[in-house]
């Protein structure tokens, strides 16, 4: 008779892990603003469901302490001491990465059955890669610790199950409380390790992430002409431009604006972001019309709150900021910087109509824009000539001569013939010294090569030399164009050109770097990997907007709550029809236990141990009576067994049981118990042919 | 003697299910309860020189008897139900009658009806066959529901209600009941209230060849049923129902039998768990096998041994289940498997 082997049935979370994942949802719709109070109480139920409390090994309750105290140390939203950086102010963030961290871990910690456990599985990598959309830097930082959970979880797999008792209510909530306290400490403690060694951590993290890179090269926001070697910006995400409404004619989408600067000396360029005062007048937040061609653009992480956007917009339509500065002039930039991502829209103009738009330069701007730094090398006045006369333009000094051009048409020539000259007197360098004295004479002069910088500096240099209003931008080159008809623009897309004020068309951009400098040449291919993470970003985005768009937040946020409810009552009612056996510690009286658990030694010593879904007497019934009892070891299996063994093993049990069940214990039948014990030991004991206890 | 050869025997060998757990001969005990050994003892010797070889089922249907409950024979025909019911009535000096359920019976052929005396023009009570010491109904399933619910009273609280009037049952009263399984046509399946008011569910089996071999010898010059004589009286058999009643139960072996029930109300497979008179009948009978192996105490193996024969009948499979090929006893082994039983 061989007896049945019932494994334990197998229960994945589910309630747990629709409701996380409606949460997530929810968050995400909503801005993950305001389902905080959501999620909190998911948590909470999460601790007490039976899955919780299975495994309990220290790996994972450290890393859930550990999660926990994060949550908690960083729930504050404005960040902690309002700072930006990646370790504050993103609870939300912080809540998904550990519901999907939770989730993973419960289905490595129990025994994997498919396909359900796969399937959790799945949900978990979603979960990552939903957060992951946020495109937050942390999240790298995140994964190691991740990967080292997931690792932990796996040795827990491979440990034997063994049946534990939970003990009592109070035992479970007082460890509880204990747990949490510990979590806030332990939460603290890794907090404050983090933030005091942020700075090596994120350089760490950079190069390990990144060792192509050498450093982090972003948009400037006050440039200056530095020393670089083998300049290369990051590849993560900042704009997705997406062109809306009728075709834009004549824009220049390529060159996407960020801010512009005036004024140069000894190589920096300024007014810095800091110094700028935007004109009362310049508030153009203002929705787009129908018929206008616009931009709409996602910003996935932003930069001191600068709207990078072409030559020529009218205004900017954008949601959940309240307080914008607009101007389209000299950039644009938020009053208050707002968490990215975030999307605007913005609203072209046709270069034909766009000086109804343009404020005319006055003569001060112009006299701005036309102002020659007086550290510039005499050397570079001549260069400047010398391109003004090998294009039949003279500079600034003679323009009486052109009288059969006109100012417009002579300003556009130049233009062209500094973009020419530039470009085909200078080589693109990504490695690059200044040299001593001024910068960019240096670079004329010497013919040197250098990065985009030097170029645009050249370029407003030598336009002002001869006599054109010329002003250094900073932006973003975009050029990477997806199947989706959206352009992408990296950080490594950060450019910079010059502006020249012609008669009669407005600013018109100057593109001076060779065009084997400019990004669309330089980019080296993008991973494979990155490629998938962003094509999943872009689905879960245009998964997001749909349903927005469809039943709208609210709607969405009633959905998932009457699923997540409708989930519980399920889960409330099926805990109720079929609730799985509480594991029942019996109390042995306290005297007996000792002989019991010495007993039970002696089984395991003596190779007959006992398994715990039968009696000694059952298990040991070929020793005591030479007959099978419940389920035979061998087949035809009697070991040789000494007359006095059985004799003191049926004494033996029969004085246990007498004293367990029969109500006989008094400290006379104890001592004799204890006795026939050691003598028990002493005799030799057969060895079982299979290993006893093993069913099969 | 073949008599007491056989009742040796029994405390070693036999059917695997019922001869799991030999019993501990305690010499403190047996001096203490040696009464009740010897009537026992005399018992089971008389119902083995009618029945061979199946000690467990005889036990069984004894158990049933010294717990206070009733029995159901359940098995293919020939194979000595009938006989075993009627070596127990013969065993026991008391009165027996015996009832032939067929198709036509009514309740007032089994629990009697007035009777119109013309001569004194009144009614007189004759009492139907209930009200004997044993009852034996054959082939109870060959009845209609309406005459098996007859019984329903008489067998939960041992009286019978007839035209308004109480009227208690002798004591002891115990039916033994006998059906076959295997026929659809002309039966009728018992009603779950019904099942569950037997204590135990029995089935005989078809005996070893050696055993059937006697059987054969046995009966040459007549059968062996005729032979036997009454053995223990009925004031005896109630002085040993109320010393089953003082058996003593640990509280964690009664808490090992709740823990069973609980689990087979928790099971999804199971459109009806154990009710609290199968918890009872559990307690009791565990009592009964303890008395009988000469103990004053219950272990965990009684429990352990009586789970598949008083627990099985009384459990309703959903249909999902029974075409899985679950029975009532595959549950009750992987019940026994989960629980640990307490050490």
């Amino acid at each position: 008779m061989s007896r049945p082997e019932h494994p334990p049935a197998y229960r994945p979370p589910w309630p747990f892990l629709m409701a996380a994942l409606l949460a997530m949802v929810a968050l995400y719709l909503t801005g993950r603003s305001t389902v905080l109070f959501l999620l909190g109480p998911l948590l909470l139920a999460s601790r007490f469901t039976d899955a919780r409390f299975e495994d309990r090994t220290w790996q994972v309750w450290l890393s859930r302490f550990v999660a926990v105290g994060l949550i908690v140390m960083t729930g504050n939203d404005r960040g902690f001491r309002g700072a930006d950086t990646f370790i504050t102010g993103r609870s939300m963030d912080w809540f998904g990465q550990y519901c999907a961290m939770e989730l993973t871990l419960q289905c490595w910690i129990r025994r994997p059955v498919p396909p359900v456990a796969w399937l959790t599985v799945l949900s978990g990598v979603v979960f990552l890669a939903a957060s992951n959309t946020l495109d937050t830097a942390y999240i790298r930082y995140l994964a190691p610790i991740y990967l080292v959970l997931a690792a932990a979880g796996m040795r827990a797999l491979t440990e034997r199950d063994r049946p534990r008792t939970m003990g009592s209510t109070p035992q479970v909530l007082a460890f509880g409380a204990g747990a949490t306290l510990l979590g806030l400490v332990v939460g603290w403690v890794g907090f404050y390790t983090l933030w005091i060694w942020r700075g090596e951590i994120t350089r760490w993290s950079n190069d390990l992430l990144f060792p192509d890179h050498s450093s982090e090269v972003g948009l400037s926001t006050s440039p200056k002409l530095g020393a670089t070697r083998d300049l290369q910006g990051p590849l993560n995400r900042v704009l997705r431009v997406r062109p809306v409404g009728p075709e834009a004619r004549g824009v220049d989408a390529t060159h996407l604006r960020a801010l512009a600067f005036y004024s140069y000396k000894n190589g920096e360029w300024g007014p810095t972001l800091e110094g700028r005062r935007f004109p009362a007048a310049a508030h153009m937040k203002r929705a787009r019309s129908p018929e206008q061609p616009g931009l709409a653009v996602t910003r996935f992480s932003n930069h001191q709150g600068l709207l990078p956007a072409p030559l020529g917009v009218q205004s900017v339509a954008i949601e959940a900021v309240a307080e914008l500065d607009l101007d389209s002039e000299n950039g644009h930039a938020f009053r208050s910087i707002p968490e990215a991502p975030f999307e605007y829209e913005l609203a072209l103009v046709d270069p034909a109509d766009r000086r109804s738009i343009q404020s005319p330069a006055d003569k001060i701007e112009r006299a701005r824009c036309l102002e020659v730094p007086t550290e510039l090398d005499p050397r570079v006045l001549a260069v400047a000539s010398r391109i003004g006369n090998a294009a039949g333009l003279p500079g600034a000094g003679s323009s009486a001569a052109g009288t059969s051009t006109s100012e417009g048409e002579r300003a556009r020539a130049l233009v062209r013939a500094v973009e020419q000259y530039l470009t085909t007197n200078h080589e693109y360098s990504l490695t690059t010294d200044p040299g001593e004295g001024d910068p960019v004479s240096n670079f004329i002069t010497q013919k040197k090569s250098a990065h985009c910088e030097y170029f645009a500096s050249a370029a407003v240099i030598l336009l002002r030399c001869l006599g054109v209003p010329a002003r250094y931008v900073s932006g973003y080159y975009a050029h990477e164009e997806t199947s989706f008809g959206n352009t992408i623009v990296r950080q490594r897309d950060a450019h910079a050109w010059a502006e020249a004020l012609v008669e009669g068309g407005g600013w018109v951009t100057v593109e001076a770097t060779p065009s084997d400098g400019r990004p669309d040449a330089t980019d080296a291919a993008l991973p494979p990997w990155m490629r998938m993470n962003e094509w999943f970003q872009d689905g879960i985005d245009a998964l997001r907007s749909g349903i927005v768009r469809s039943v709208g937040i609210t709607g969405a946020v009633i959905i998932g709550i009457s699923v997540i409810a409708f989930l519980v009552w399920r889960d409330i009612r099926r805990s109720q029809r079929n609730q799985p056996a509480p594991v029942y510690a019996y109390t042995i009286p306290a005297d007996l236990a000792g002989v019991a658990d010495e007993f039970d030694a002696l089984l395991v010593r003596k190779g007959w141990r006992c398994p715990p879904d039968r009696t000694w007497h059952e298990h040991l019934a070929p020793l005591i009576d030479g007959t099978e009892r419940v389920a035979p070891i061998s087949e035809a299996f009697a070991p040789p067994v000494s007359p006095r063994l059985q004799e003191r093993l049926r004494d033996f049990m029969g004085n246990y049981n007498r004293i367990r069940f029969g109500g006989s214990q008094t400290p006379e039948n104890l001592r004799q118990l204890s006795a026939l014990l050691a003598d028990l030991e002493q005799e030799p004991w057969p060895q079982p042919e299979a290993p006893a206890g093993v069913v099969s | 003697m073949a008599a007491a050869g056989s009742s040796g025997r029994s405390r070693f060998l036999g059917h695997l299910v019922f001869a799991r757990f030999t019993p501990l001969v305690l010499a403190a005990t047996s001096t203490r309860m040696g009464q009740s050994t010897h009537t026992i003892d005399a018992l089971e010797r008389n119902l083995g020189k009618v029945i061979r070889g199946k000690e467990e089922s005889t036990r069984l249907v004894l158990i049933s008897l010294l717990a206070g409950g009733h029995a159901l024979l359940e098995d293919v025909p020939g194979t000595g139900k009938t006989t075993l019911a009627k070596a127990l009535a013969c065993s026991i000096a008391g009165e027996f009658r015996r009832v032939q359920f067929t198709p036509d019976l009514l309740p007032a052929d089994i629990l009697g009806s007035s009777i119109y005396n013309p001569r004194d023009g009144t009614f007189t009570f004759r009492e139907g066959p209930v009200f004997a010491n044993v009852v034996l109904a054959d082939e109870i399933n060959r009845t209609s529901p309406r005459t098996q619910s007859a019984l329903l009273e008489v067998m939960s609280e041992n009286q019978a209600s007839i035209e308004g009037r109480r009227r208690e049952l002798p004591k002891p009263f115990f039916v033994i009941a006998t059906q076959n399984p295997v026929e659809f046509h002309g039966t009728y399946p018992l009603p779950e209230a019904q099942l569950d008011r037997f204590m135990v569910r029995v089935t005989l089996g078809y005996p070893d060849v050696a055993h059937e071999l006697e059987v054969l010898y046995s009966q040459n010059d007549h059968h062996p049923l005729d032979d036997l004589t009454p053995v223990v009286s009925c004031d005896e058999v109630l002085a040993l129902q109320q010393r089953v009643r003082s058996i003593r139960v640990e509280k964690a072996v009664a808490e090992y039998i709740l823990q069973i029930i609980q689990q087979s109300r928790r099971d999804p497979r199971l459109r009806l768990g154990i009710s609290p008179r199968g918890s009872l009948a559990l307690y009791r009978t565990a009592q009964a096998r303890a008395l009988i192996d000469d103990r004053d105490f219950v272990l965990p193996e009684d429990i352990r041994a009586l789970a598949a024969p008083v627990l099985a009948h009384r459990m309703l499979l959903d249909t999902k289940a029974r075409y899985g090929g679950a029975s009532a006893e595959t549950l009750i082994d992987e019940f026994l498997a989960q629980i640990p039983p307490p050490r």
